[in-house]
């Protein structure tokens, strides 16, 4: 069996002032899957998220294809995973487009040329060419997180991290979203209290609860396990309750229409 | 919300708007340098200046009004300082003040120098205006690169200019808030809730500033700074360095 891209053995991390953030996480991803990382608030999925590319490392060993996340290879790592955060603020820091996904390429010591052509395809996937001399302040939301994301996509990752990547999206952004990461065919590691997205793009699904994973299989098979999601702060996602075809409750008794006789 | 500029009419396009932004560095800063070393009793040649720079600013297409607006909004600072040199140079008295028992006297030299003072501001302050507003501020950024500024300063006043909108945005956010909540709040207990709104201001820019280092040490982030530049030194822009520093040396020169 193949060697999976992404594998946790037993993350532990604690925060400075004590608290506990992940008390023992295993995880494994295989190439080319998209994994779901869904759980409460505060239940550590950014913590996580940045032990991928380490960012944040304590107790435990995570290996990205096969070398183990350290000190001395943190270049090579941060080539291969591209971490999305949540805010675009944070993620668009220079004071252009194209200064902000030639950020991470020129890091990467590309040569000029080499740059400019990633920067270029990077935008063009996330149909923002136009927008690369614009400062990133002057862009609307849904602009900016399609730009993060053009920041990461710049440097040719083989692992896409994504925090929250719907999170304050308009439906039509949110959709133009799902069919760009349905089209990338890198492996995917997002986390999201967007259950609906989950069963649209991800080939499995985690459930992070307390700093461990409570839970991981299939999206159909963990997404209708009602006890185990409503035991851990969520819910069946609308699409697939059983009463998911019923009208919405209440909706008729309550309407204001008057009989036709009230109005005679 | 609203989208605010610091280089109001660096996007307009003009004869100056197109020269390089090293170039109107290094022009505009030896217009500086001119107007300092030029001596206080050289009177016409400070109106020739002016007269330069008038030039300048109608070929930049930028509002005077607006030059002489921001001009007069930043002489207020300069007037501060130099508004206590007439007391504190000896020379010939013009007028003396009697305060009590202290007798202050304003003399000629004294008077002078804060001609001087107000007068090469004023000069600076415009040559500066013309600057920023005919030179897009990241390109300014990138000329001061070019001239080897170091590049740890110019990623602090880029990062400013990045974010001084957002901290904007935020206090904005947070003084809508708290106008919802309290319609009649006035006097001690507002200067509180501001002086509050600061501290979280505070804090929250911090948190943010740590988010953004993260991020800039997940695309590969190990302390210098690289980026591109897409400007180079036309034959033009050489011609207008040089069209400018004749200019200069002819006015600081001619015996006016």
């Amino acid at each position: 069996m193949e060697q999976p891209i992404v594998e946790l053995q037993d993350v532990r991390f604690t925060y400075p002032d004590g608290t506990p953030a992940l008390a023992g996480v295993d995880l494994s991803v295989a190439r080319g899957q998209t994994l779901g990382l869904i759980g409460p608030n505060g239940a550590g999925k950014s913590t996580l998220l940045l032990h991928l590319n380490g960012i944040l490392k304590q107790e435990g060993s995570v290996r990205i294809c096969g070398t183990r996340v350290s000190d001395r290879d943190l270049a090579l790592i941060r080539g291969k995973v591209g971490l999305v955060f949540q805010d675009p603020d944070a993620q668009l820091f220079m004071p252009t487009v194209f200064d902000d996904v030639a950020f991470g390429p020129l890091n990467m010591r590309l040569p000029g040329h080499a740059a400019r052509d990633a920067v270029i395809r990077a935008l063009e996937l996330v149909d923002m060419l136009p927008a690369m001399k614009r400062s990133s302040h002057h862009l609307s939301f849904g602009e900016k997180k399609r730009i993060s994301l053009a920041t990461v996509l710049s440097m040719n990752p083989e692992i896409l991290v994504l925090d929250e990547p719907t999170s304050n999206l308009d439906p039509k952004h949110r959709r133009g979203l799902i069919e760009l990461l349905k089209e990338l065919p890198v492996t995917k590691v997002i986390a999201t209290h967007d259950l609906e997205f989950v069963i649209e793009l991800c080939d499995s699904v985690a459930v992070l609860d307390r700093g461990t994973i409570v839970a991981q299989g299939g999206v159909a098979e963990v997404l209708s396990d009602k006890r185990l999601l409503e035991s851990h702060g969520l819910e069946v996602p609308h699409s697939l309750r059983k009463d998911a075809h019923c009208h919405i409750p209440g909706n008729r008794e309550k309407s204001l229409h008057l009989p036709l006789e009230h109005i005679q | 919300m609203k989208h605010a500029f610091l280089d109001e009419y660096s996007r307009l396009d003009s004869i100056l708007h197109r020269r390089d932004p090293v170039a109107k560095i290094i022009a505009l800063f030896a217009c500086i340098v001119f107007v300092v070393l030029t001596p206080p009793e050289h009177m016409r040649s400070f109106v020739l200046y002016f007269f330069v720079l008038s030039c300048l600013v109608a070929i930049s297409r930028v509002p005077p009004l607006f030059v002489m607006k921001r001009s007069f909004e930043m002489m207020p600072i300069v007037f501060c300082i130099a508004l206590f040199i007439p007391f504190y140079r000896s020379g010939v008295a013009v007028f003396s003040l009697n305060i009590g028992p202290a007798r202050l006297a304003v003399t000629h030299t004294g008077l002078l120098l804060m001609w001087n003072v107000l007068v090469k501001a004023y000069l600076s302050i415009v040559c500066s205006i013309l600057l920023v507003n005919t030179t897009d501020f990241v390109d300014l950024l990138k000329g001061f690169e070019r001239l080897r500024m170091p590049r740890l300063l110019v990623m602090i006043v880029s990062f400013m200019y990045r974010y001084l909108f957002v901290i904007e945005d935020e206090l904005e956010k947070m003084q809508v808030a708290r106008a919802s909540r309290c319609a009649r709040e006035g006097g001690w207990g507002q200067i509180r809730t501001l002086a509050n709104i600061v501290g979280v201001l505070f804090i929250r820019s911090y948190e943010k500033a740590e988010t953004v280092y993260l991020a800039m040490c997940c695309r590969g982030y190990t302390g210098p700074v690289r980026a591109m530049h897409d400007w180079r030194m036309t034959r033009n822009d050489v011609y207008f360095c040089a069209f400018v520093f004749i200019i200069l040396i002819l006015i600081r020169f001619s015996g006016v």
